[in-house]
C-alpha cells in the first residue's frame, strides 16, 4: 500500500507534466492531443484520489511503518480523528490541497464540456500546473509516504488540541477556499493569453470566485470558533501569522468580489480586477506557504521544513509571469469609459477597494515584519494585537460607511440633494444610538463609533428593503409583505448582498462589544458555597475525576446563577493525554445573546476546592450570528437562476426608478 | 500479495492506455485523404 500511494503520485507527477505540454502545444487547434491532455487531467485526479486513499488506508490500519502515520496517531485514538490525521500534518494536509485541486479540475472539465474551446486549454493548463507544482512539493520535500527505519509499537497520537469537531471541519474549509481560487485565477489568465477585450472570464468564473469567498469565509470563521472553545484564553483572533495568512486573501478576494461587478456594470475597472485575482491567488498560496515555512512563528503552525524555497520560486515567477501578461495586454484590458464622478457609486466601489487593499497590506505588514527584521539583523520582534487594532479599525470604521452608503449611491452620478434625504433616518438612528450608549455610561471611543456606524448601517439598509419592499407592493398592487417577499425572490442578488453587508454590521458588533467590555474574574470555589461575581454567583456542585481510552479527565461541575435564579450548571475540564505531556484545558460556556460566560478550570487543592476563571463575554454571540449571516446572504446570491439572471437588470432597473419616485 | 503486484501495474497501465488512447486512434486513422478530397486534387492535376 505504501508503494501503491507513492507511485500514485510519482504516476500523478508525471501525468500532469503531460497534461501541461499536451495542452499546450495544442491550444491553437482541437487535436487529438488536446483530447489526450484532458484525459491527462482526469487520470492525474484518479491517481491522487487513488494515493489519498491509499493514506488513509495506512492510517486506519495503523502501519507504523510510514512516518506520517507514527508522527499524528495513534491506536488509542477515536477512528474519526484517525481519517482527520490526514490533514492533521504536513505532507496529509498538501494532499488533500493537491486532491481538492485535482477534483476542482475535472469539474472545469465537466462545466466546460464543449464549450469555450478556446479557453479551456488554458484554463486547463493552469490548473495543471498549479497542481503539478504541489505535487512536486509532496514528492521532493514532504511526503506521506515516507517510512521509517524502525518501526515504533505505537504512534505518537494527534495533538490533543486539534481532537475538537471544529478543527476536524476547520481545514478542509479553509483548503476548499484557498483552492477553489486557482480557478478563477486559471480563467483570468485565459482570457489575458487570448488577448480577449470583454468580461467573459469573470462570467465564467463568477460562481468559482463566489463559492471559493464562502468557503474562506466559513473556514475563518470554524478557526476563530475553534479557537475560541478549545484554546481557553477566552478570545478567537490572536493576529496570528497562520490566521493573518487566511486573513488577508480574503481581504483580497473581497475586494474583488465588490470591483467585479463594477465591470460588468460598466466596463471599467478591467485591469484592477486581473490584478486583484491575481494577488488572491498568490496570497492563497503564500497562506499555504506561510504556515509550512517556519519563517514566522505561530501556535498552529507546521514545524520547519525545507519547502520554503520551492513556495517562493513559484510565488515569484507565477507572480511575475502574470504580471508581465497583465501588462502585455495593456490595450485590451483598458476601460471603456473612464470614470466620470467622484461621488458615484463605482467611485465608492473603488473606494472600497482601496479600503480593503490597505487593509490587506496592513496584515501583511504585521506579519511579515518580524520575520524581515529576524533576516534583516537578527531582532527578534513580535507584533501583537494594538498593532493590529490601531491600522484595521479605522479602515474598517470606513468600510462600515460605506456599506451604510452603498444602496443610495447611483451609478455614474449622485443626486447629493435625495441622498442626503435619504439619509436623514439612518443618520438620525446612529446619533440616537450613540446618544444612549454615552447616557448608559460607555465611554470607549471605538466602541462608541462601531457600534453608532452598525447603527448606520443596520437602518439604512432597513430602509433601503423598506422602500423597495413599498415600491413593489405598490406596483405589483399587494401588501408590503408581499411586495417584499416578491422583492426577494426577485432580485436574490441584491438582498443576498443586504444580508450579508447586515451580517458585516450586526459581526462588528460582537466583536467590540466582546474586545471592548470583557472582564475577567478568578474564583476560588469550594463545594456548596457561592461565591459572589459581577452581580452573579457560582458554586461548585462537584468535583471529580475519571478515566477515559486515552486520557484522564479530571473536571468541576459549576452552577452559576444571576439575580438569584439558575442560569445552568457548567462543566470545565482538564484533560491528562497519557501521550502527551501538557495539560490541555477544555473550557465550557453558558451562552446567551447579550453575554458568554466562559469557565476554565485553573487548578484545585486537596480539599477539594478549585480555582476557576470566568471571562464574561458582552455580546459574542453577535459575531456568531452576524458570521452565518455573511455566509446566508452569499449563499443566496449563489442561488441565483438563470431565469431572473436574466431579469434581474431589468428588476433593479426598475426598483431603482421606483426608488427614485419615492424620493421625488 | 501476489494479485496485488497485479494488479497495481494493471491499474497504472490502463490510465496509461486511456490517456493515450486519443492519440493512438488517431494514428490508426486511414492516411489516405478523404474522396472529395482526392477528387478535387484529381480535377486540379
Amino acid at each position: 500500500m505504501i508503494e501503491f500511494g507513492h507511485y500514485s503520485l510519482v504516476f500523478a507527477w508525471a501525468m500532469s507534466l503531460f497534461a501541461i505540454a499536451a495542452l499546450w502545444f495544442s491550444r491553437r487547434r482541437p487535436t487529438a492531443l488536446r483530447k489526450s491532455g484532458y484525459r491527462a487531467v482526469v487520470a492525474s485526479f484518479i491517481l491522487i484520489a487513488t494515493a489519498s486513499l491509499a493514506l488513509l488506508v495506512l492510517l486506519v490500519r495503523h502501519d507504523f511503518r510510514v512516518e506520517y502515520v507514527a508522527a499524528y496517531t495513534s491506536r488509542d485514538l477515536p477512528l474519526t480523528y484517525v481519517l482527520t490525521a490526514f490533514w492533521g500534518g504536513q505532507s496529509g494536509s498538501l494532499l488533500l490541497w493537491t486532491l481538492l485541486l485535482a477534483v476542482f479540475a475535472v469539474i472545469v472539465l465537466v462545466q466546460n464540456r464543449n464549450k469555450h474551446e478556446d479557453s479551456l486549454p488554458y484554463v486547463a493548463a493552469v490548473i495543471v500546473g498549479v497542481q503539478h507544482f504541489f505535487l512536486s512539493v509532496i514528492l521532493f520535500a514532504a511526503n506521506p509516504f515516507e517510512t521509517l527505519q524502525q518501526v515504533p509499537l505505537d504512534g505518537r497520537g494527534l495533538n490533543p488540541l486539534l481532537q475538537n469537531f471544529f478543527m476536524v471541519i476547520h481545514p478542509p474549509f479553509l483548503y476548499l477556499g484557498y483552492v477553489a481560487f486557482t480557478v478563477p485565477f486559471a480563467f483570468a489568465i485565459a482570457s489575458l493569453a487570448l488577448k480577449k477585450r470583454d468580461a467573459e472570464w469573470t462570467t465564467l468564473s463568477r460562481r468559482w470566485t463566489l463559492v471559493s469567498w464562502i468557503f474562506l469565509t466559513a473556514g475563518i470563521l470554524l478557526g476563530a470558533y475553534w479557537a475560541y472553545i478549545e484554546l481557553g484564553w477566552g478570545g478567537y483572533w490572536a493576529w496570528d501569522p497562520v490566521e493573518n495568512a487566511s486573513l488577508m486573501p480574503w481581504l483580497a478576494a473581497t475586494a474583488y468580489l465588490h470591483s467585479v461587478m463594477v465591470e460588468q456594470r460598466e466596463g471599467i475597472f478591467k485591469r484592477w480586477n486581473f490584478a486583484l485575482m491575481f494577488l488572491t491567488f498568490e496570497l492563497c498560496i503564500f497562506g499555504t506557504f506561510l504556515t509550512r515555512s517556519g519563517i514566522v512563528s505561530s501556535v498552529h503552525a507546521f514545524a520547519d521544513s525545507n519547502m520554503g524555497p520551492l513556495f517562493l520560486t513559484f510565488i515569484g515567477t507565477s507572480a511575475a509571469l502574470s504580471l508581465v501578461l497583465l501588462l502585455s495586454r495593456r490595450e485590451e484590458t483598458s476601460g471603456e469609459r473612464a470614470m466620470t464622478s467622484l461621488i458615484s457609486r463605482e467611485s465608492a466601489f473603488f473606494l472600497v477597494n482601496l479600503l480593503f487593499l490597505a487593509l490587506t497590506l496592513a496584515v501583511m505588514w504585521g506579519t511579515m515584519y518580524p520575520a524581515f527584521a529576524s533576516a534583516a539583523n537578527g531582532e527578534k520582534v513580535s507584533i501583537s494585537a494594538p498593532f493590529f487594532n490601531r491600522t484595521t479599525w479605522p479602515l474598517a470604521l470606513a468600510v462600515l460607511l460605506l456599506i451604510a452608503l452603498g444602496p443610495w449611491l447611483k451609478w455614474r452620478n449622485v443626486d447629493l440633494l435625495a441622498l442626503r434625504r435619504v439619509l436623514i433616518v439612518p443618520g438620525l438612528a446612529a446619533l440616537a444610538t450613540a446618544a444612549v450608549l454615552l447616557v448608559a455610561g460607555i465611554r470607549q471611543p471605538i466602541a462608541l463609533a462601531f457600534f453608532t456606524a452598525a447603527a448606520f448601517v443596520i437602518v439604512s439598509l432597513l430602509v433601503d428593503i423598506v422602500r423597495n419592499s413599498r415600491s413593489e407592493a405598490r406596483s405589483s398592487d399587494t401588501n408590503v409583505v408581499s411586495g417584499f417577499a416578491q422583492q426577494v425572490w426577485t432580485r436574490k442578488r441584491h438582498y443576498g448582498a443586504v444580508l450579508a453587508h447586515l451580517g458585516v454590521a450586526v459581526a462588528f458588533i460582537g466583536i467590540l462589544g466582546s474586545s471592548s467590555f470583557s472582564h475577567e474574574y478568578d474564583l476560588h470555589l469550594k463545594k456548596g458555597q457561592r461565591v459572589s461575581f459581577a452581580k452573579r454567583e457560582a458554586e461548585l456542585v462537584d468535583f471529580a475525576e475519571h478515566r477515559e481510552v486515552n486520557k484522564d479527565v479530571v473536571y468541576a461541575r459549576i452552577r452559576l446563577f444571576e439575580q438569584g435564579r439558575v442560569l445552568g450548571e457548567v462543566r470545565p475540564e482538564k484533560h491528562f493525554h497519557f501521550k502527551f505531556e501538557q495539560p490541555q484545558t477544555e473550557i465550557a460556556v453558558s451562552s446567551s445573546l447579550a453575554r458568554d460566560l466562559y469557565v476554565v478550570l485553573l487548578g484545585w487543592e486537596d480539599d477539594g476546592s478549585v480555582t476557576v476563571r470566568i471571562n464574561e463575554n458582552p455580546l459574542i454571540a453577535f459575531l456568531w450570528l452576524g458570521g452565518l449571516m455573511i455566509l446566508a446572504g452569499s449563499v443566496y446570491v449563489l442561488f441565483r437562476s438563470s431565469k431572473t439572471a436574466a431579469v434581474a437588470p431589468k428588476v433593479e432597473a426598475r426598483a431603482e426608478e421606483t426608488v427614485e419616485e419615492v424620493k421625488a | 500479495m501476489t494479485v496485488t503486484y497485479l494488479v497495481i501495474p494493471l491499474f497504472f497501465i490502463a490510465l496509461i492506455l486511456f490517456v493515450s488512447w486519443p492519440l493512438l486512434s488517431e494514428v490508426e486513422a486511414p492516411k489516405e485523404p478523404a474522396p472529395a478530397v482526392q477528387a478535387s486534387k484529381r480535377k486540379k492535376g
